[in-house]
């Protein structure tokens, strides 16, 4: 590899869509598939592939995959610096923050003994690296909330291409294993906020205690505003993120609780058929009345039935022509009445119409018995015991009914 | 007295057919999200329950009559959220009324999907076409002109009953416990 920082910074300017995909990718590529990639990319480039390979392996834009001659990968720092301009960051592995952390605490230690030996020179060297620490963590803390947030806009647009179970774990490890842990961190009274009020105290104590030093003011101030900044930072990135990820991670969950559900549910179907529904449509009775669902006895709905089909005077038709003699005959409800009240008192109402209208079918003898026991000038009363009459069609039982008029 | 309970045929007409009245019935549910205590108190003296989802939906809770075929309708939703779930589509957005293209259903393009609606008679397009409809009807959709649907507000009392019948399970297995 050739150090020449300009004509790598033009090859990666030249070939930046190319190389921001393969950086996207994080997986090595064969010539086929640079070919591919050039063609959509850099679609005037006439160099073969094997030769951009080359070119690229020679500026540092590309090495050899660890298990292949004849496939090239982005290098890590290359991928880092290209996902850095894209602002496409990826999520740094969880807990990284913590041993910059521990780190700075180190150093902060350096810095207390450089002060107290009133050492210049270990002064500066202990506050270099303090504000590289402090830099590091700083780059950490916004880099992982860029890519949370790359990853949260994946979801929305669902460019994530993850199944709902995917997206629902990925959640919640972004959840629990990145933004609690920093949560933790840099909330007040949390790790970054005592390491930061104790290098604060370091410098300010380097100050007073090196006061004729022209160098330690300027040293301390960077010092503690870069603590600040950190500080500042690192909470708004963190609480940025949470922003984005908190009500995502709601939906994911609640989601994710119903998909399971409904998955339970079919699987029920699956095994028990339609009966696997019972329960959840037992959950859900959908009204449906209509003015025929107030007669809700069949006894009585047949007999309605029956009832819509009776026409009081129906057209004779065929009948019209026959004489009165074979015509069906009518028993008067007053004619029976009449009798009744010159026969007096009886002991069984029902048995003495069917003795006296003995003619008569059994519809119309019970039709009178019920118009004749309703009447208003006959007084009925039932017999405790039940008696039997019997007519040409049929043996009725019943409670006989007792009449005497009022008269 | 009656006088400020607007629609109230109508209303009742609706919601004793079965619809669930959500924002896309217009006056009806205007009508309803005026007074709906009042209106609840009306349909109690008749012997209906109205009952008001927080969600925005309105419905009978069906005691005195029932509807049929009601495994039906929440097997064609349940397949269709098993569906957008194995596709990483939020279910919840889907509810929120997600259009759907009647032409695009999984339901009968899948063995497993095919298996599940046998067991309520549903096996051709036309049968899923009836499904639809009566879901329309009783307001748990709404088709457009163009051969789609999106799901309404009330959809979500039909994935209510699934996750309550689901907690259920859950409870009497563990309460039955290890034999």
């Amino acid at each position: 590899m050739s150090t020449n920082p300009q004509r790598t910074l033009q090859l990666a300017a030249e070939y930046y869509g190319l190389l921001a995909d393969l950086s996207a990718r994080g997986e090595p590529v064969g010539l086929s598939d640079l070919r591919s990639l050039l063609q959509k990319y850099n679609p005037d480039d006439v160099r073969p592939a094997e030769r951009v390979a080359d070119t690229f392996e020679q500026y540092g834009l590309f090495e050899k995959a660890a298990d292949s001659e004849s496939s090239w990968e982005v290098p890590y720092v290359i991928g880092e610096f290209l996902r850095h301009l894209s602002m496409r960051q990826r999520l740094s592995a969880p807990g990284i923050l913590g041993p910059i952390i521990e780190e700075i605490a180190k150093l902060t230690e350096d810095l207390r003994i450089a002060f107290d030996s009133s050492d210049i020179d270990r002064v500066r060297l202990a506050s270099n690296s303090v504000k590289q620490a402090l830099d590091a963590a700083r780059g950490l803390s916004r880099s992982n909330s860029r890519a949370i947030i790359n990853e949260v806009m994946r979801i929305k647009t669902r460019g994530d291409r993850r199944t709902l179970r995917e997206r629902y774990l990925f959640i919640t490890h972004l959840h629990e294993k990145h933004l609690s842990p920093l949560g933790a961190f840099v909330e007040v009274g949390g790790e970054m906020e005592r390491r930061s009020n104790e290098l604060i105290a370091v410098a300010r104590h380097g100050g007073s205690s090196m006061p004729d030093d022209p160098f330690v003011p300027e040293l301390t101030s960077k010092i503690i505003s870069s603590v600040r900044r950190l500080k500042d930072e690192a909470w708004g990135d963190f609480h940025s993120s949470l922003r984005e990820v908190t009500p995502l991670f709601r939906q994911a969950r609640r989601d994710h609780m119903l998909a399971v559900s409904i998955s339970r549910q079919l699987d029920r179907v699956a095994r028990e058929g339609a009966k696997g529904l019972d329960d959840a449509v037992g959950r859900l009775p959908i009204a449906r009345w209509r003015a025929d669902n107030i007669f809700n006895s069949y006894a009585l709905e047949d007999y309605l039935v029956g009832v819509a089909n009776y026409v009081a005077n129906p057209d004779p038709g065929p009948l019209a022509s026959l004489g009165d003699t074979v015509g069906p005959s009518v028993l008067d409800p007053d004619e029976v009445m009449e009798k009744l009240l010159n026969a007096g008192a009886q002991v069984d109402l029902l048995a003495w119409i069917v003795r006296t209208f003995d003619a008569y079918p059994d519809q119309q003898l019970l039709q009178a018995f019920h118009g004749v026991s309703e009447s208003p000038g006959l007084r009925c009363v039932s017999a405790d015991h039940p008696a039997q009459t019997e007519t040409a069609d049929a043996i009725y039982t019943y409670y006989p009914m007792h009449t005497t008029t009022d008269a | 007295m009656l006088d400020h309970l607007e629609k109230l045929e109508d209303i009742f007409r609706e919601l004793s057919r079965g619809r669930h009245l959500c924002a896309t019935d217009g006056d009806l549910f205007a009508a309803l999200e005026k007074h709906p205590s009042d209106y609840q108190a009306v349909f109690k003296k008749l012997g209906f329950e109205l009952v008001c989802d927080a969600r925005g939906f309105y419905y009978f809770f069906g005691a005195r009559a029932t509807a049929n075929n009601v495994n039906r309708l929440a097997l064609f939703l349940y397949i269709l959220i098993d569906w957008l779930a194995d596709k990483g589509e939020g279910i919840m957005a889907a509810l929120a009324g997600k259009s759907f293209s009647v032409n695009e259903l999984p339901h009968l393009g899948s063995e497993r999907y095919r298996g599940y609606l046998s067991h309520v008679g549903i096996a051709t397009p036309a049968d899923l076409t009836e499904v639809i409809r009566t879901m329309e009807n009783f307001g748990f959709l709404a088709q457009a002109s163009d051969g789609t649907f999106r799901l309404l507000p009330p959809a979500y009392r039909i994935v209510d009953a699934c996750v309550a019948a689901g907690v259920d399970t859950e409870k009497n297995t563990e309460e039955a416990g290890p034999c």
